[in-house]
C-alpha cells in the first residue's frame, strides 16, 4: 500500500470513476503509484493529470524515453524527492537507459548536463531565466532543438511541482522500491520521504521553533498590514485557535465569513500604485514568513549526484538582490494568450493538456468547505493561486492583494510557502497544523492547486525567455 | 520630435514611423478627422499629431513630474469620442474605465473613473450614433454599457463567473442599431440587444480556445462578423441568415500560422481583412477572404508583435507594437507574398493519384502525374515504386483526363500486372490465336480497352477476313463496336478531350433518334436484339458512326428519301471533322455495292482521300467494317441477295502504320505491358513501323517491371522474343555461374564438378555415383543427393537416403 499522510480509512472510499481511472493508470504504468491514489479524491483532475503525464512520458515527443526519465530524475533531485527519483530511475532503466548515467550527472551526456543550469533556476528562482540561457542551450556544441527544449522545460516544471505535491501529501516510496517495504509506523507518521526520516517527529525542538517563528512573524505582519485589513485581528486569533486544535469548525466558519466579506465588500477599485504597493508589501510579508530552516540532513549521495550547485535555493522575490528583474506582469505574458500558443507550436498538443490541467485544478469545486455545503470557494481558490504567483513575482493587475491577508491565515501561508519553495522541508506537523476542519480531499485540492500554480509560474518565465529568444 | 521617413510614395499619405516609448503599446485610437492619435500602453498615454510627413507629440497625459499615482497603470484599450474632440475613454488592466477630458485645466485630465468592473477591462468603445453610450468589456465576464454623461448609470450584460470577455463590438448602426457582439475566452461569441440585458440574442461556438478579437464588416447590408482566436483561424460568419438558436454559417476560413491578436476589416474593400499575430510573427497581413492561405498583402517594419491596427482609409493604416513604435503603413509599399510563391499545385484524386502541376520555363504550364497513392501499404512499396515508373510515360500528356480511367484499388497495388503478365501468351501459338487469347485475358482483368485492341488485332490479322461476312464475324461484333470507341478515346484524348466531349453531347441527341430508327427497322430477329444491347454503348462512344448505320438501314429499306437523307447528313463538314477513309471500307462484302445510288457516294472519296489525317482514321475503319458486318444480318433478312454479291476486289490493306500508332499511344499512356506484348505477338508484322529506340525503351521498362515483381521467366521470354539486338543481349550477359567446391570453398573453374585443389570429384549422385552435371537435388537433412530424376525415382521406392546414411530424407 502506498504511504501517505492521509488516513487509510478515508482513502478506501473509492468513487467508481476513480476506480476506472486507477485501472487505466495501472495498465499504463504497470503500477498504481501513490500519487495517483491520492489524487483519486479528484477523479476529474486525476484523469487529466494521468493523460498529461502519459503524454509527456510515453507518447510521441521530441525527446527519447531515456532522456525524459533522466530529466525527471534531475528535476526530482533538485528537491531531494526520493520517491520520484527512485520511480524514474527504474523507468529509466526499463526504457533501456544507460545504467552508467545513473552514477551521476557527470556520467550523463553533455546535453543533459547543460540542462542542469535551467533546472536549478526553474526550481528555485525562475525569474532569473533569460534568453541567454536559452541561447546557450540552443547553440551549445550539443545543441537542443527548440521542441526538445520545450519538452524538457515542461518535464522539468512538471516534476518540480510534482515534488511539491509529493511532499505535501507525504507520499513515500513505493512498496517495491528500496526502503519502501521496511517502513515503521513511526516513520509513516513522520515525514515520509526517506531522505528526511532522520528528522522525524521525535524532534520537537524544530517544530517548536516553527510555531514560535510563526507567532512572531504574525505579529510583524499585523504591524505592517494593520492599516489595510480590519479583519486581521480575527485571522490572528484564529491562528491562536488552531493551537488549541479543537475548534476546527470555528476556523472554517471564520474563513467563510471572510470570504463573504470579501465578496460583498464593494471592491473599491484600487489604483495601480496602491496595488503594486500591496503586491510588494505582500511579497515582503511573505518573505518574512519563516520557513522551517533546519539544517538539511547531510543529503544522501544518491540524490546529490544528480545535483550541481546544491547550495542554490529559493530566495524571496521581494528581497531579491538584483533589482533589474522586474515584477512579471501577468497581463503582458499570460498563459492563455501567449504561453499556450508557443508551447503548442513547439510541442504539439501539450498546450491543450496543460490548459485542461490548469483550468481543472483552479476551477474544480464541490461547493464544500469542511462540513459545510453550498460554499462558493472561488475567492479562496483564487487567493491561493495568486499567493503562489506572488512568491515568484508574478503580479496580476486586477487582483486586490489585500484579500489575501483576509483569506489566508498566517500558518496556511507558511505552509504554502514551505511547500512551494522548500518542499523538502515540510513536516507532518505542518500538514496537520493548517486548514483545520477541512476535509482531507480539500487539503489535497489545495496541494493540487499549489502544484499547478507553481508549474504555471515556472513555465511562464521559461516561455517568456524562449519567446524573447525567438523574436 | 524624432521621426524617420521610411519611403516616399505617390499616394496621399506617407509611410512613417515614430518611437513613442520603450515599453509596450497596447492600443491606438484616432480622432474623427485623423489628425491626432492616442497611443496607450503600460504607463504610456500620449496624444500625437499626425502630420503629412510624420508624427509629433502633442500631449503626454502621464507626465513624470505631475505624476498622479492613479494614472500609473497599464491601458488595454482607448477610444476617442465620436463627436466631442476632447473626450477619450480608456480601459485599464486594474478594472477601471477612465474618461478623460482634454479641456480640463492642469495636468489632471481624468474626468471620470468608472470602477464597475472587478477585473481587467479589455475593450472600450463608443457607439457610432448614440455618442454617449460607452461599451466596456471585462475579464470578469461582463459587458457594460455606460452613459458617459452620468457617473452611475450603466447596464450589465452577462453572468458572473462566466469566462472572460476578450472583445466586444457594436454592430454598425446601419444594420443593427441596438446590437453588439461579445467574444469570450471559452471560444464562444454572443450577440446582445442593448435593450434586453437578461439574455443574449444568440450564442455560438466560434473557435476552439479563446476568441481574441472580433470585427463587424463596416459595409452596409453586409452582416458579416469576423472572429479570430488562439486556434489561429480567422472566420467570417454570416450573421443574418441563421435562426437565432443555431450556429450561423461560416462563410470564410483563413488559416494563419500563429494565433491572431487583432483583426480589422479594410475599409471600402468587401473582402479584405487585416490581422496581426500574437507573438512571433511581426508583420501585419491583409487577407483576401477568398484566398485563405496566402496574405493578399503583408506589411513589415515592426520589430515586435503588433498590438493594434487602425485604418485611416483604404490605402493607409496605423499600427503599434510592443516595442513602442507607431508606424503608418501605405498600401503601395506592401509586400505581396503571392507574387513570390512558386506556382505549383498538388491534388489527390479519387483513385489515389497525385496530380502535380508546376510551372515550367519552356512550356507555359505542364502537368505530370504520379501514379502514386497514399493508400498503398508498406507491403506494396514495390508496386508503388514501379507505378512511378509508369508515370514517365504519362508525363508527355498535359492532361489529367487520362488518369481518370477506370482505376480501382486493385489497380493501385498492381496485382493485375502480375496476373496479366502470367496469363499473356507471347509465343508458341499462331498470331491470331494469341491475340484472341490475350484479348480474353485482358477482358478478364477488366481492361476492356486493351481487350478490344487485342481482338482488333486478331481480326485484322485473320487471314480469311474476306470470307462471307455473315459467318466469320458474328462473334467479334461486340468487341469491335467498343474497340472503335476505345480507339477514339485513345487517339483523341491527347488532343482534344474537351472539344470532343462537347461534340459528343451535341451529337448524342441526333443519335438517340437514329437509334430508335435502328430498333424499329431491325425488327425482332435474335441478332438485332443483341445489337440493341450494344447499340447503347456505341451510341455513347461513336455517335457519328451511328449516323452512318442509320443510313444503311434506311437504305436497306429502299426508301429514296433515305438516300437524300444520307447526302444531307454526311456533309463535307462532318466528314472532314471526323475524316473517314472510304477506300478502306469493305463495302463490297456487304453487298451494298450493286446499289446504284451508292456510286454517287463512292464518287466522293477522292475528295476524302486528300484528308491529311488518314493515318489515324485508317485504324478506325477496321472496326467500322466489322460493325457493318454485324449489322448486316437483319438487312440480309430483308434482302438476301445483297449478301452474296462480290464484285469489288479487296485491296490489300495496310494497317501496320495505324497499329503502330495505336501501340505508341498505349505506351504513351503508360501501359508498357500491353504495348510490349503486342509488339512481341505481332513480331515482324509491326516491328519495322516503330522506331527501334522507342521499342527498346518500352522493352526495357517492361523488363524492369517484370524483374521488380520477380517474374524472371516471363522477363526472359520477353527478352528472347524481343528480337531487338539491344534487348536480346540482356540475357546473354553474365550467364556463367561457377560452382564452389564444398570442401575448400574454391571456385571450380575447369569443370563444375571437379575441384582442382582437392583433386576430387564433387556432387556425385548418390544413386548412380556419377558426377551430376545438370539439375541436382539434395536432402537438407543429411546432405546427400543426386540427379533430380534419380532421386525422384529413389524416393518412390524408399524414404531412406540412397547414400545409406539412414536418414529419412525429406523433399518438398
Amino acid at each position: 500500500m502506498p504511504v501517505t499522510r492521509v488516513p487509510r480509512n478515508i482513502r478506501q472510499r473509492l468513487h467508481f470513476k476513480t476506480l476506472n481511472l486507477f485501472m487505466d493508470a495501472f495498465i499504463q504504468n504497470n503500477r498504481l503509484d501513490s500519487v495517483s491514489q491520492v489524487m483519486g479524491y479528484h477523479p476529474d483532475y486525476l484523469r487529466i493529470f494521468l493523460s498529461t503525464q502519459h503524454f509527456l512520458l510515453r507518447e510521441d515527443g521530441p525527446l527519447s524515453y531515456d532522456y525524459r526519465h533522466y530529466i525527471a530524475i534531475m528535476a526530482a533531485a533538485r528537491h531531494h524527492c526520493t520517491y520520484l527519483l527512485e520511480l524514474h530511475e527504474q523507468d529509466f532503466l526499463r526504457h533501456s537507459g544507460d545504467p552508467e548515467w545513473l552514477k551521476g550527472l557527470d556520467h550523463a551526456p553533455r546535453k543533459l548536463r547543460d540542462l542542469s543550469e535551467i533546472n536549478k533556476l526553474l526550481a528555485h528562482q525562475p525569474w532569473l531565466i533569460t534568453k541567454e540561457h536559452m541561447l546557450k542551450l540552443l547553440k551549445s556544441p550539443e545543441p537542443w532543438s527548440l521542441s526538445e527544449l520545450m519538452h524538457a522545460i515542461i518535464l522539468l516544471t512538471h516534476f518540480h511541482s510534482l515534488c511539491s505535491f509529493v511532499f505535501g501529501c507525504g507520499i513515500s516510496s513505493e512498496v517495491d522500491s528500496q526502503g519502501g517495504h521496511t517502513y515503521l509506523e513511526s516513520v509513516l507518521t513522520s515525514t515520509a520521504p526517506t531522505s528526511l526520516s532522520t528528522s522525524s517527529s521525535t524532534s520537537p525542538g524544530s517544530s517548536g521553533a516553527i510555531t514560535t517563528t510563526i507567532t512572531t512573524t504574525g505579529a510583524t505582519t499585523m504591524a505592517t498590514n494593520g492599516a489595510t485589513g480590519n479583519g486581521f485581528a480575527d485571522v490572528n486569533s484564529n491562528g491562536n485557535c488552531q493551537v488549541n486544535g479543537d475548534e476546527s469548525d470555528v476556523c472554517v466558519k471564520a474563513l467563510m465569513e471572510k470570504m463573504r466579506q470579501v465578496q460583498e465588500a464593494p471592491a473599491g477599485i484600487l489604483s495601480a500604485e496602491e496595488r503594486i504597493k500591496q503586491f510588494n508589501m505582500e511579497g515582503k510579508s511573505t518573505a518574512e514568513i519563516a520557513v522551517p530552516n533546519f539544517k538539511q540532513p547531510a543529503s544522501k549521495s544518491e540524490i546529490m549526484k544528480y545535483v550541481q550547485d546544491s547550495g542554490f535555493a529559493y530566495t524571496d522575490f521581494a528581497t531579491r538582490k538584483c533589482t533589474e528583474v522586474s515584477t512579471f506582469c501577468a497581463c503582458d505574458y499570460s498563459w492563455e494568450d501567449h504561453g499556450f500558443s508557443l508551447a503548442n507550436r513547439l510541442y504539439t498538443d501539450i498546450g491543450n493538456y496543460l490548459d485542461d490541467k490548469y483550468s481543472t485544478a483552479a476551477n474544480m469545486t464541490y461547493y464544500t468547505m469542511g462540513d459545510l455545503r453550498e460554499v462558493d470557494t472561488s475567492s479562496f481558490r483564487r487567493a491561493i493561486w495568486n499567493y503562489i504567483h506572488i512568491m515568484y513575482g508574478i503580479c496580476h493587475d486586477d487582483y486586490d492583494y489585500s484579500e489575501l491577508n483576509q483569506l489566508l491565515e498566517i500558518n496556511l501561508k507558511a505552509y504554502i510557502k514551505t511547500l512551494t519553495c522548500y518542499p523538502e522541508r515540510l513536516k507532518k506537523k505542518d500538514f496537520d497544523g493548517v486548514m483545520k476542519g477541512f476535509q482531507h480531499s480539500e487539503k489535497v485540492h489545495v496541494n493540487l492547486m499549489l502544484m499547478e500554480a507553481r508549474q504555471q509560474a515556472e513555465l511562464l518565465y521559461a516561455l517568456r525567455a524562449l519567446n524573447s529568444y525567438l523574436t | 520630435m524624432v521621426y524617420d521617413k521610411v519611403t516616399n510614395s505617390s499616394s496621399q499619405f506617407q509611410a512613417m514611423q515614430y518611437k513613442v516609448c520603450d515599453t509596450q503599446l497596447n492600443a491606438l485610437a484616432v480622432n474623427k478627422d485623423h489628425s491626432q492619435v492616442i497611443a496607450a500602453g503600460r504607463s504610456v498615454f500620449k496624444i500625437l499629431h499626425i502630420k503629412e510627413d510624420g508624427f509629433s507629440e502633442n500631449i503626454n497625459l502621464l507626465l513624470g513630474k505631475h505624476r498622479d499615482p492613479d494614472q500609473n497603470f497599464c491601458t488595454n484599450d482607448v477610444a476617442w469620442h465620436p463627436s466631442e474632440e476632447n473626450v477619450i475613454a480608456s480601459a485599464a488592466t486594474n478594472g477601471s474605465v477612465v474618461i478623460w477630458n482634454l479641456n480640463m485645466h492642469g495636468m489632471f485630465k481624468q474626468s471620470k473613473i468608472l470602477t464597475k468592473h472587478s477585473r481587467s477591462v479589455s475593450r472600450v468603445l463608443f457607439h457610432d450614433s448614440e455618442h454617449n453610450q460607452l461599451l466596456s468589456a471585462s475579464h470578469d465576464g461582463f459587458v457594460m454599457i455606460h452613459d458617459t454623461r452620468t457617473e452611475n448609470s450603466f447596464i450589465k450584460f452577462g453572468m458572473a463567473g462566466t469566462d472572460c470577455v476578450k472583445d466586444a463590438q457594436f454592430c454598425p448602426s446601419s444594420i443593427g442599431y441596438f446590437n453588439f457582439a461579445a467574444a469570450y475566452e471559452n471560444g464562444c461569441v454572443q450577440t446582445w440587444d442593448m435593450r434586453w440585458s437578461d439574455k443574449c440574442e444568440r450564442q455560438f461556438m466560434a473557435h476552439n480556445g479563446p476568441v481574441f478579437s472580433i470585427d463587424w464588416h463596416p459595409a452596409d447590408k453586409t452582416w458579416w462578423l469576423a472572429t479570430t482566436g488562439r486556434d489561429a483561424m480567422i472566420k467570417v460568419w454570416d450573421m443574418v441568415r441563421a435562426s437565432s438558436s443555431s450556429q450561423p454559417p461560416c462563410l470564410y476560413n483563413i488559416t494563419n500560422i500563429e494565433p491572431v491578436a487583432r483583426i480589422k476589416w479594410r475599409p471600402n474593400r468587401k473582402h479584405h481583412i487585416s490581422s496581426c499575430s500574437m507573438s512571433v510573427d511581426h508583420c501585419v497581413n491583409v487577407w483576401d477572404v477568398n484566398r485563405p492561405y496566402i496574405p493578399f498583402a503583408a506589411f513589415d517594419g515592426h520589430k515586435q508583435s503588433v498590438t493594434s491596427i487602425v485604418w485611416r482609409d483604404c490605402q493607409a493604416f496605423l499600427s503599434c507594437d510592443k516595442a513602442g513604435y507607431i508606424i503608418q503603413h501605405i498600401f503601395n509599399d506592401a509586400r505581396r507574398p503571392a507574387d513570390h510563391v512558386s506556382m505549383t499545385g498538388v491534388d489527390l484524386s479519387l483513385n489515389g493519384d497525385i496530380g502535380h502541376a508546376y510551372c515550367d520555363k519552356r512550356v507555359e504550364q505542364t502537368t505530370s502525374s504520379l501514379g502514386r497513392s497514399k493508400k498503398v501499404s508498406r507491403s506494396h512499396q514495390f508496386a508503388q515504386a514501379s507505378s512511378s515508373t509508369f508515370c514517365v510515360f504519362q508525363s508527355h500528356q498535359s492532361l489529367f483526363d487520362d488518369i481518370d480511367n477506370v482505376e480501382n484499388n486493385d489497380e493501385l497495388t498492381l496485382l493485375w500486372f502480375v496476373d496479366i503478365a502470367h496469363s499473356y501468351l507471347l509465343e508458341g501459338s499462331s498470331l491470331v490465336e494469341m491475340c484472341w487469347h490475350n484479348g480474353n485475358v485482358a477482358q478478364h482483368f477488366k481492361k476492356p480497352q486493351v481487350a478490344q485492341f487485342w481482338r482488333m488485332l486478331a481480326v485484322i490479322y485473320t487471314p480469311c477476313l474476306n470470307s462471307q461476312s455473315g459467318t466469320s464475324l458474328a462473334t467479334p461484333n461486340l468487341a469491335l463496336v467498343s474497340t472503335l470507341s476505345d480507339k477514339q478515346d485513345l487517339s483523341e484524348l491527347g488532343t482534344k478531350p474537351v472539344a470532343k466531349r462537347g461534340k459528343d453531347k451535341e451529337k448524342r441527341k441526333g443519335n438517340i433518334r437514329n437509334l430508335i430508327q435502328v430498333d424499329t427497322t431491325s425488327g425482332s430477329t435474335e441478332e438485332s436484339s443483341e445489337h440493341e444491347g450494344e447499340s447503347s454503348e456505341f451510341e455513347r462512344s461513336a455517335p457519328e458512326f451511328n449516323r452512318n448505320i442509320n443510313f444503311y438501314f434506311g437504305d436497306g429499306e429502299g426508301g429514296e428519301e433515305d438516300l437524300d437523307d444520307l447526302e444531307s447528313c454526311t456533309p463535307v463538314g462532318l466528314l472532314t471533322s471526323d475524316p473517314y477513309d472510304w477506300t478502306l471500307q469493305r463495302l463490297p462484302n456487304e453487298g451494298f455495292q450493286p446499289r446504284h445510288e451508292l456510286n454517287t457516294m463512292i464518287g466522293t472519296y477522292p475528295h476524302l482521300m486528300g484528308d491529311p489525317t488518314t493515318g489515324l482514321t485508317s485504324v478506325m475503319d477496321a472496326p467500322r467494317s466489322g460493325e457493318l458486318d454485324v449489322l448486316l444480318p437483319p438487312a440480309q433478312s430483308y434482302e438476301p441477295t445483297l449478301a452474296v454479291t462480290q464484285l469489288h476486289n479487296p485491296e490489300p490493306l495496310d494497317f501496320s502504320q495505324s497499329i503502330a500508332d495505336m501501340i505508341s499511344s498505349l505506351a504513351d499512356q503508360g501501359d508498357v505491358q500491353s504495348a510490349v506484348s503486342m509488339l512481341i505477338v505481332l513480331g515482324e508484322n509491326i516491328r519495322p513501323h516503330i522506331d527501334e529506340a522507342f521499342q527498346e525503351c518500352w522493352y526495357f521498362s517492361y523488363i524492369d517491371l517484370l524483374t521488380r515483381f520477380e517474374l524472371w521467366t516471363i522477363s526472359n521470354i520477353v527478352i528472347k522474343q524481343s528480337k531487338l539486338p539491344g534487348v536480346c543481349s540482356l540475357n546473354q550477359a553474365s550467364t556463367a555461374i561457377q560452382t564452389q567446391c564444398p570442401k575448400c570453398s574454391r571456385k571450380c573453374e575447369r569443370a563444375p564438378w571437379l575441384c582442382d585443389k582437392c583433386k576430387q570429384v564433387n556432387n556425385i549422385c548418390s544413386v548412380c555415383h556419377h558426377p551430376v552435371q545438370g539439375l541436382m537435388t539434395w536432402c537438407q537433412g543429411c546432405g546427400h543427393g543426386g540427379h533430380l530424376e534419380h532421386m525422384r525415382e529413389w524416393m518412390d521406392i524408399s524414404p531412406k537416403c540412397p547414400a545409406g546414411c539412414g536418414h529419412l530424407c525429406e523433399y518438398s
